[in-house]
């Protein structure tokens, strides 16, 4: 008999989206079980479902063999079910043992014996091996070292099954391989690991068992033995990936150019870009990779007009654009920004009125001395809403209830009908699924063949390789190198972006 | 028996002549402020008693924008309409114009139209201020009494600076000096009517700076002037309801207008056909409206002789051996 | 199909308030049909009830649709009162001063009185701009400051010395609002504004940019629109209708003259009315109709029925509870109830 039984569980949330379609999921006493599939598979609602942080719309939980119900996280503690999340809960002022006993301060006459509390947690802290001393404060530690004070919280919460949403996503290769070490020894200790990941390399190194779901659904669940990464892949998303291939580029005369740009942080006042140089030519898709957070943010919102740098030249089309208002910047650039939610979509105003936004600027929707041609705008959105294949009802509705998919091919549809020649893209397919992604980044290439000068922000490497004609690495601020992606391999680029080699 | 029979009777007579049977008391204020637009109300009530009349208030609660509503459902439904007519005399006169045929008394100020229509109940204010200002000063004198400090000062709070709480204050200036002149009268509008917590603070004020006695000529923001007396022990005077009882041993004496007395003495005349159209009807001391409310809360406070003193003077003020002069704007 | 659904929602919710204060009333020991039937008798069953209850609506209006314009905008204007009482100030005192033909001085005087009151926005909008102080506070504090300053004028600076209460002077007679047989013509001037709001808002390329911004700002700066300018914009429009409903309060009011407590509490129903309309300009409208006939027959039935006019408070706030409260709820439920389709499609789908 599994140690805990998930059965036909499904989750609809409201309105209509089956975020889980009849999934089951059985876990066995010391297993390291995977699951994987693409974003807005299920994974996380399902392991949310049974750390009683959701509720599912039908279906049953038992652990070993009985029938429960799981309403709230505390309910599931008591069941011995623990989740360390992405996001960390921690007190950054608080040290080690006091964050791990809080909440479960085992006390005499309301006294905390601080002392013994201490060296529970070190035993506990010594027994599996982690090697964190409990009296450190939390905020002096490492991301690697937090994320262990969470997993010892739920050990000494006496969780028997440990869930890992992402672990991976914030550490080192190398802190990645100690994770791997400790969770083996917990498996070791009989503890149940559940294990959530998009990596497959990972996933394949250390599971037992592999569940992989697909649109809220249980493809299928196998022992690790029986399946290699090109699989399970396939599997993930249901079909052969498609190679994407793309014509030598032809690149005309230049369109962007950036000169010694450098910006300071508004807080800070430090420099987050530095003399930084780079153009962008028609024809041409040019990429910038680095580890986020090392100014391409801050690059793309000077060339957009939200950020004003101190020094330096931004010139669009042979005009000076560093100064400039965002709306006569507008008049140049195309612009997909990289959170769709934050700014690039009104999502409780219509279709409508989300694909005339900046076109609106041009003259041929003025009616009048005040008016906008909205039977234009009718118009003009209805045929670009078919040419961009976007999935919707009517012109009315809001896009809200698009899926991400439709909602990000709102934005690019806009965006890509403005029709100017500079298109400055940021995180072009972030969180979509697969197909949506190959979609848009055939767009791309299309749009680069019709002579548009394409300046692309990713942090998917696969991304700028499959894409860019040429590639910058930016790292803390400055353009680090210059390089041909079909003649560079994605090492070498990852040795830029971490600043291994200068 | 007899008493019920000429009730009875009177209703029948009433009723056989015509005579009003629905009264409207519309004011510019709201009830519960335990002195002015209560008295009024007291008035209303006994009317319905007596008279077997329906009757109906309407409170504008300071709101101009329900004036002229108020008055032309009230001209639409009553016979008779007291009305407390601040800020809104324009509106009167407009929509008594075009119901004529109603009866429209005016209370506390003077409204003429041109056609004769509306009367009005004008009281002469300025005497029982006088006589209130004559107690305060007596009272700030007298050192002898609990909380009494030697400065010779007095105040008033009052509620807006308008025309009819000058004429309070005028005729309590008079009242003062005619005690002894030296008296200095400290006065403080406060600007609202129905904000207990501001009378207090004005109060406290007055006190602070070596007031005594402080006279509260404000409705219900003067509430607060009699729990400021309480607070700090020092003395008030309370205005147009007898408010001697609300704070026990510190509220001296009122100043009373008997503005529900005043309703009924109209009445009666409209019933006796006595009541004339557009006549200004002007209440005061002789009339037995206007005086100081002395009553046994006035006796735990004051010696024996002074009471008799007041009362002396209230007489004299009544058969016009003082002759308090009115407030001129 | 959108608007029978806000119709049939408003409808629905007016009607369960409606029920909800029949059961009040009948604890009290009244007849509510009695006291709904004054209500109609003198908010609407006659020429007379119709025509005080769409002048008592007007000021509503006009605050009403400011409210929803700045909201819509994403700008938070609370000063509606401030530059009502603005507003109607300076039409008082240029109503005793100014010498024009009636005319010509009836729209000087409202216009007038419209840019006193986008004057008092547009410091709340030169504090936004200069010092980044955020239009919430700085519009909710002008008010004070526009109460005590306007009481403070009325008092004594331009005191009527025969008034009884702190007053202006009366304003020319020739000044006074026309009316048609007792409608006073700033009824129509409310409309009319109203409509322009509506066109302004819904029609023109500057509309949609508010709109938008209120939508979501960052969308709106990154799309191009004038975020910056379009706020300010906003503050003195949005002004000047409040600083309308304040001058037309002086010509075509009752009063003819400024006095304490002339802005009543036109400011924040003018903010509840929006609120309740979810900022739909015409349903604003609405409701500002709706609530002026409400206050209107209010008094009528405290004569037919000796109910206190205090009820008719109590009722409007049933009515803005459950339309805001039904507004999510039907959201919410219907989407609920889609979800149980939808799971009962998916479960069969799969056996």
């Amino acid at each position: 008999m599994a140690f805990v039984e998930m059965s036909k569980i499904y989750k609809v949330y409201p309105p209509n989206v089956v975020a889980l379609n009849g999934v089951d999921l059985s876990l066995e006493r010391g297993e390291i079980h995977s699951i994987v599939g693409e974003n807005g598979a299920g994974k996380s609602t399902l392991v949310r479902i049974l750390y009683g942080m959701i509720k599912p719309s039908s279906g049953e939980i038992k652990i070993d063999g009985e029938k429960v119900q799981i309403s709230n996280p505390s309910e599931a503690m008591k069941l011995g079910i623990g989740m360390v999340h992405q996001e960390f809960m921690l007190i950054p002022s608080f040290k080690v043992f006091e964050n791990i006993i809080l909440g479960q301060e085992r006390s005499t006459l309301g006294f905390i014996n601080r002392k013994k509390a201490a060296k529970t947690v070190q035993q506990i802290i010594d027994q599996y091996g982690f090697g964190v001393d409990s009296n450190t404060v939390v905020s002096q530690l490492s991301v690697a070292a937090q994320q262990k004070v969470e997993i010892i919280k739920q050990l000494y919460k006496k969780a028997k099954v440990l869930i890992l949403d992402e672990p991976t996503a914030v550490l080192t290769p190398q802190e990645s391989d100690e994770l791997f070490e400790q969770i083996t020894r917990l498996k070791g200790q009989g503890k149940t690991i559940v294990f959530i990941s998009h990596k497959l390399d990972e996933v394949l190194k250390i599971s037992d068992r592999i569940t992989v779901l697909r649109k809220g659904q249980r493809v299928t669940t196998l022992e690790n033995k029986d399946v290699n990464a090109i699989e399970l892949a396939k599997m993930m998303i249901g079909r052969n990936l498609s190679q994407i291939s793309k014509r030598e580029s032809q690149p005309g005369k230049e369109v962007l150019s950036i000169k010694h740009l450098s910006v300071r942080s508004n807080r800070t006042n430090k420099e987050v870009l530095s003399n930084v140089n780079l153009s962008v030519r028609a024809g041409e898709i040019v990429g910038i990779a680095g580890v986020e957070g090392n100014g391409q943010y801050e690059l793309v919102q000077s060339i957009v007009g939200t950020i004003r740098p101190y020094s330096g030249e931004i010139i669009v089309n042979d005009t000076d654009l560093t100064q400039a208002p965002i709306r006569e910047r507008r008049k140049l650039i195309c612009y997909v920004p990289q959170d769709r939610k934050y700014s690039g979509l009104a999502l409780k105003a219509t279709m409508l009125e989300n694909m005339i936004m900046t076109h609106h600027l041009k003259d041929e929707f003025k009616k009048g001395l005040l008016a906008l041609d909205w039977k234009k705008a009718y118009s003009y959105a209805k045929q670009a809403a078919e040419q961009f294949d976007i999935l919707y009802r009517s012109l009315d509705e809001k896009p809200e209830v698009l899926s991400g998919g439709n909602q990000q091919k709102v934005v690019v549809a806009r965006e890509f009908s403005l029709g100017y020649t500079l298109i400055v893209l940021d995180q072009p397919t972030r969180g979509l699924d697969i197909a949506s992604t190959e979609y848009i980044r055939r767009l791309i290439l299309q749009m680069r063949d019709a002579g548009k000068a394409i300046l692309l922000v990713s942090a998917d490497l696969d991304e700028l390789m499959q894409l860019s004609d040429r590639l910058y690495v930016i790292k803390d601020g400055k353009i680090v190198a210059h390089i041909d992606p079909s003649k560079a391999d994605i090492h070498t680029i990852g040795n830029y972006m971490l600043g291994v080699v200068n | 028996m007899r008493k019920v029979f000429l009730v009875l009777l009177i209703i029948l007579t009433i009723s056989i002549l015509g005579a009003p049977r629905r009264v409207a008391y519309v004011i510019n204020g709201s009830l519960g402020d335990q002195s002015f637009y209560d008295s009024g109300y007291s008035g209303i009530k006994q009317l319905e008693k007596e008279f077997g009349v329906q009757t109906r208030v309407i409170e504008c609660n300071f709101d101009p924008s329900l004036y002229y509503p108020s008055l032309r459902t009230a001209a639409q439904w009553a016979d008779v309409i007291f009305v407390i007519s601040y800020g809104f005399e324009e509106e009167l006169k407009e929509i008594a114009t075009k119901f004529p045929n109603k009866i429209w008394v005016n209370i506390d100020t003077v409204v003429q139209d041109e056609k004769g229509i509306i009367s009005s109940i004008d009281y002469r204010e300025e005497e029982g201020a006088f006589l209130a200002g004559a107690v305060a000063a007596m009272v700030t004198t007298m050192t002898q009494l609990p909380g009494i400090n030697p400065q010779k000062i007095i105040g008033a709070v009052g509620g807006d600076d308008d025309i009819v709480i000058r004429s309070f204050v005028h005729g309590y200036e008079q009242g003062a000096k005619y005690i002894d002149p030296e008296i200095q009268v400290k006065v403080i509008y406060v600007g609202t009517w129905d904000d207990p917590a501001k009378g207090k603070q004005a109060a406290l004020q007055l006190y602070a700076q070596g007031a005594d006695v402080v006279f509260q000529i404000a409705a219900l923001t003067g509430f607060g002037v009699l729990q400021a007396a309480q607070e700090v022990g020092k003395y008030a005077i309370g205005v147009d309801s007898n408010q001697n009882p609300l704070v026990p041993g510190h509220v001296i004496t009122s100043d009373l207008k008997e503005v529900g007395q005043s309703i009924y003495k109209i009445f009666k005349m409209i019933i006796d056909g006595t009541f004339e159209k557009g006549k200004v009807y002007s209440f005061g001391v002789k009339e037995g409206i206007v005086g100081l409310a002395v009553d046994d809360y006035t006796k735990k406070i004051l010696p024996a002789e002074t009471v008799d003193k007041i009362l002396k003077l209230q007489e004299m003020v009544a058969n016009g051996t003082i002759v308090v002069k009115p407030y001129v704007p | 199909m959108k608007i029978f659904r806000r119709v049939i929602i408003s409808l629905l919710s007016i009607a369960s308030a409606f029920l909800i204060c029949a059961i009040l009333i009948k604890i009290q020991r009244n007849s509510p049909i009695e006291v709904y039937k004054a209500l109609y008798a003198y908010g609407l069953g006659s020429w007379f009830s119709l025509s005080s209850t769409l002048n008592t609506a007007t000021p509503l209006i006009f605050t009403g649709v400011s409210a929803a314009v700045a909201f819509a905008s994403g700008v938070i204007n609370l000063g509606q009162h401030g530059q009502l009482l603005m507003g109607a100030i300076l039409t008082a005192i240029l109503g005793v001063y100014l010498n024009l033909p009636g005319l010509i001085g009836i729209p000087v005087l409202v216009v007038f009185g419209g840019f006193a009151g986008a004057l008092w926005a547009g410091v709340a909008a030169v504090l936004k701009k200069f010092y980044r102080m955020d239009e919430f506070i700085s519009t909710l504090m002008l008010n004070f400051i526009a109460e005590y300053f306007t009481i403070y004028l009325a008092t004594y600076p331009f005191l009527d010395k025969k008034a009884y209460v702190p007053a202006t002077r009366l304003i020319k007679r020739i000044y006074f609002m026309p009316d048609v047989s007792g409608l006073s013509l700033a009824f129509f001037v409310a409309i009319f504004s109203a409509l322009i709001s509506y066109w302004y808002i819904k029609k023109t390329r500057s509309g949609y940019e508010l709109r938008m911004m209120g939508h979501n700002i960052n969308f709106a700066r990154i799309g191009g629109c004038s975020v910056e300018l379009n706020t300010t914009l906003v503050l003195l429009l949005t002004g000047f209708l409040s600083g309308l409903a304040g001058g037309l309060l002086i010509l075509g009011g009752t009063q003819h003259r400024f006095m304490k407590g002339i802005g009543a509490n036109f400011g924040w129903d003018g903010v509840m009315i929006a609120i309740i309309a979810n900022n739909s300009i015409i349903e604003t409208l609405f409701y500002g109709l709706f609530f002026g006939a409400l206050k209107n027959g209010a008094i009528g039935m405290e004569f037919e029925t000796a109910v206190p006019s205090e009820f008719i408070l109590l009722l409007q706030a049933v009515i803005v509870l459950v339309v805001v409260g039904a507004r999510s709820a039907i959201e919410y439920y219907t989407q609920w109830i889609r979800s149980l389709a939808k799971l009962k499609k998916v479960v069969s789908g799969n056996d």
